[in-house]
């Protein structure tokens, strides 16, 4: 109990003082820049709990989620496909090394050219950049599998889809997660830069919004909330990758040919 | 990236640094077969091209909205002969190095003080934690508020991000060291800053180019997104202002530029991170 509470103690310390120092610091701030902590908060209560939640949160949320989910499955499905074909790989290596290299944000202009303003546009480009770190760490998980695991999926005459889901995917489980992980700050990253450029919704735009009317206030809780959507999403990225690492360590143990034979 | 790997990765991404393990020497460098893999890759890029030049010339889409790919190739080397162009290019490269230069020696300390200090470590976990994941791009009004269109504002933005990767990757290789090693520099006299200098970091070198790799790339994305968005002078904003005149080929051609200025940097630092960790130990045995 008492280690417990040491340990919550060497946690907590830092962002309690920090939260105070701001708060003290700030108190009787008159910059424009930095209004109280205090106001902050407050502004932050009447705008997010729960106001415009129906509004900016779930357009940002919804774009957030279609653009990562569709990214998302297309990359495992494209990564496997490719993972499975080495030559193909190398001959398209170079147009992804340089698609993945390319600024995402650089490539608004474009797709709002070509597909307006509207959603969609939003979707599109968070779904782009969600792609590639899944996509090339899930070609890069599949090309790692054991060659003695693909030999003995062979032997069992599994068809193409039940090697790809049986064997390959779980196999480069903890890579694919990896790639995951970083799509979804990614996605979020991109979400925010999509709203900054000529939308008028969403909690990007909101905080936009505010600091071109000098609600400064308004500003720094949108901020607030940018930062606890970030935190909460890495959260349960974390803990997605936990539930998936973990079966996928549970079948390891009886080694990684039950996962072929079990098909 | 991602900035991702990534991330970038990139991005992580383009801003999350998952914990990457060292990159063992790429298995590109079968020269084998080098030949029939280089034509099968000028061929792939030749059909992209292709395919790109065939959709632009049919009515699908609209021509202010595609340009083909011969025009933006073109217009890309005209401009590459004028000097705004450079002036631009300058412009990217100064924000990128700056940043870079300004995480490493932030990063690299810190993230040694982290990793050898257990209290450290923990007391700043949560923090580091919660401001990691603050999306990057969300600091534009505030950035912009501050400091107007300017080379401060971007950097505001960029250098932090590149903090991140950094930082985490420098733990995590303190943190790897092998506590025999420690023990045995240490029963040989060494004091704490030459254990430090002569085992923590040597053992940690790895991780951490592997983290300078990351955050070059997301210094260049973000560099480019923030000129972008708030017009700051530099490649970003040379397309953002393409588009808003309406020069289709503009926005193509500098796109492609982009493009090309992040692709140099991923070859560069990948290059960069194989010859720094060419010795370790944990590379050597995949020779």
């Amino acid at each position: 109990m008492r280690r417990r509470a040491t340990s919550l103690a060497v946690e907590a310390w830092l962002p309690v003082v920090l939260v105070t120092t701001w708060w003290f610091a700030s108190a009787t701030s008159t910059s424009i820049y930095f209004p109280p902590l205090r106001t902050i908060l407050e502004r932050f209560q009447d705008l997010w709990l729960f106001e415009r939640v129906p509004t900016d949160v779930a357009f940002s949320l919804t774009n957030l989620g279609l653009g990562l989910g569709s990214g998302l499955v297309a990359a495992l499905a494209a990564g496997v496909m490719f993972g499975l074909m080495p030559r193909v790989h190398t001959a398209m290596a170079p147009l992804f090394e340089f698609m993945r290299a390319t600024p995402i944000v650089a490539l608004l202009p474009l797709i709002v050219a070509m597909l307006g303003l509207g959603v969609t546009s939003k979707v599109v480009i968070i779904a782009l950049g969600a792609f590639w770190p899944t996509f090339l760490n899930t070609v890069d998980g599949i090309r790692a599998v054991d060659p003695l695991v693909r030999d003995v999926a062979r032997t069992y005459r599994l068809t193409p889809v039940t090697l790809a889901t049986r064997v390959m995917l779980p196999n480069a489980a903890p890579q694919i997660m990896v790639g995951v992980r970083t799509s979804v700050s990614v996605a979020v990253v991109i979400m925010v830069g999509s709203e900054l450029f000529g939308s008028s919704e969403g909690i990007g735009y909101f905080i936009l919004q505010s600091q071109r009317s000098y609600a400064i206030a308004d500003m720094w809780a949108g901020l607030i909330l940018l930062g606890l959507l970030g935190y909460a999403l890495n959260l349960l990225s974390a803990g997605v990758e936990r539930l998936v690492l973990s079966w996928h360590e549970g079948r390891r143990t009886g080694s990684t040919t039950v996962a072929a034979t079990g098909a | 990236m991602t900035v991702s790997e990534r991330v970038v990765e990139g991005q992580d991404a383009v801003s999350d640094a998952a914990p990457s393990a060292p990159v063992p020497p790429s298995a590109a460098g079968r020269p084998r077969r080098a030949v029939p893999a280089l034509a099968s890759q000028v061929l792939a890029v030749a059909a992209v091209l292709a395919v790109w030049s065939w959709l632009a010339g049919t009515d699908q889409v609209s021509d202010s909205a595609l340009a083909g790919s011969v025009e933006s190739f073109a217009r890309l080397a005209e401009v590459l002969g004028t000097t705004e162009s450079w002036a631009a290019i300058g412009h990217t490269l100064t924000a990128w190095s700056i940043s870079l230069v300004v995480a490493l020696a932030v990063a690299v300390p810190l993230g040694l003080l982290l990793g050898r200090s257990k209290l450290a470590y923990r007391s700043s976990r949560f923090t580091v934690d919660f401001l990691r994941t603050i999306p990057a791009l969300g600091l534009i009004p505030l950035a912009a508020l501050v400091y107007g269109a300017s080379l401060e504002a971007l950097l505001v933005i960029v250098i932090p991000a590149c903090i991140w990767p950094l930082l985490l990757q420098t733990v995590y290789g303190v943190r790897d060291t092998d506590p025999v090693a420690v023990e045995t520099a240490r029963s040989y006299g060494l004091g704490r800053w030459s254990i430090l200098g002569r085992v923590v970091l040597p053992s940690a070198l790895p991780y951490i180019a592997t983290g300078v790799r990351l955050s070059a790339i997301i210094a260049m994305l973000l560099a480019i997104s923030v000129e972008l968005l708030v017009l700051v002078p530099g490649v970003g904003s040379l397309i953002a202002v393409a588009q808003r005149n309406g020069e289709t080929v503009d926005v193509y051609a500098y796109t492609l530029l982009a493009g090309f200025l992040g692709l140099a940097v991923v070859v560069l630092f990948s290059r960069l991170e194989r010859r720094v960790v060419a010795w370790h130990p944990s590379v050597r045995g995949h020779r």
